[in-house]
């Protein structure tokens, strides 16, 4: 999350719940994981922030982790989501949905004026 | 990856190191260097810009590790241990051959055993301090320490050439040699007991940065050195 698409502070609270949520598409490395995460629009997410919060997700239980041979090149670490991380998928999930509303509801107030978006 | 190989064994040095420092096991050490590499080789990226100062990074995914992806912090102060041990037989050792030579006692001078004393101190209680002068910015820090290691016993002969003490010059050899001869059983033991390898999780191949006999040889030099220095003494004809 080293580009200056969205703030960093929201990429960091953000970043979590939707590395569970590529995860829960099937077993994938940690490039491709990055790279779904960008065809997203989250941005560029750097192997110094990716690879931590893999390990923290994997620490936590919610990944399992396991080394596959490359077919050319060295080989690959495969994440694959576990029981308990489609679980706290789903809690997450619901959670952030009810707070986007939140925040959404608030900022959309007819008192206010319409809100215009610019780049940050 | 356009990295020079030298810079990217520097990332890899200094990354292992913080690792080492922060009593990560190899295995877990060696799997986040398979991370980085894996990485880069996948999106063509330098280790420095993808992840940063390697210190830094190592400082942020030890947070994330389990427990059990540390080993029981290694014992810095045994190494420190052995080293005053080696100086201690290896100075005694030294000494009794001298007496030996020329027929008298074991002359201990009072620089001799003052600085003997502060450099098993030193090199017994200063452990944490010289595992973190290791870093490789620090390496010149390193060799003033050891150089000035070096110099205490010049200077404290100088400054103290009087008799501390005089014993049986072939009770201090043989006590000498004995000492000598545990201390490096005692580091052998320890060796091998402690084989916490960096193994490739892709290779399982060893990726140990320094190679297994170093820690032995290093250790070994300094009473191999003195040895030669006694036997040189004990040949050379007195007056």
């Amino acid at each position: 999350m080293d580009d200056a698409r969205w703030p960093t502070d929201w990429l960091r609270g953000a970043l979590e719940v939707c590395t569970l949520g590529v995860l829960a598409d099937g077993p994938a490395h940690g490039y491709a994981v990055a790279q779904r995460l960008e065809a997203a629009d989250l941005g560029q997410v750097k192997g110094g922030t990716l690879y931590p919060l893999l390990t923290r997700l994997e620490t936590a239980g919610l990944l399992v982790s396991q080394w596959e041979a490359g077919s050319s090149g060295p080989g690959r670490k495969v994440f694959t989501l576990t029981d308990d991380g489609r679980e706290e998928l789903a809690r997450r999930s619901e959670l952030w949905l009810r707070f986007t509303e939140v925040t959404g509801s608030l900022l959309q107030s007819p008192s206010r004026s319409t809100p215009t978006w610019r780049s940050p | 990856m356009n990295q020079a190989p030298s810079d990217l064994a520097q990332w890899r040095a200094s990354f292992i190191l913080e690792l080492r420092l922060r009593d990560v096991s190899g295995a877990s050490i060696a799997d986040a260097l398979a991370e980085v590499e894996s990485h880069c080789a996948e999106t063509g990226e330098e280790a420095p810009a993808a992840f940063g100062d390697p210190v830094s990074y190592a400082a942020t995914l030890v947070q994330e590790l389990p427990e059990d992806a540390r080993r029981p912090p290694p014992a810095v102060w045994l190494g420190g241990a052995v080293g005053g041990a080696c100086v201690v037989s290896t100075g005694m050792l030294l000494t009794g051959i001298s007496g030996l030579a020329s027929d008298g006692p074991a002359v201990f001078s009072s620089g001799a055993v003052l600085t003997g004393i502060v450099i098993a101190g030193a090199l017994a209680f200063t452990g944490p301090a010289l595992a973190w002068l290791a870093r490789p910015r620090l390496r010149v820090a390193v060799l003033a320490v050891v150089a000035l290691l070096l110099a205490l016993p010049v200077v404290g002969q100088l400054l103290l050439p009087g008799t501390a003490f005089t014993a049986s010059a072939s009770g201090v050899a043989v006590a000498g040699a004995v000492l000598l001869l545990a201390t490096g059983a005692a580091l052998i033991a320890v060796l091998r007991s402690d084989r916490d390898l960096l193994v490739d999780p892709r290779t399982g191949q060893d990726r140990s940065p320094a190679p297994r006999w170093l820690g032995p040889v290093a250790f070994g030099l300094l009473p191999v050195v003195l040895l030669v220095a006694a036997v040189a003494i004990a040949a050379t004809p007195t007056r």
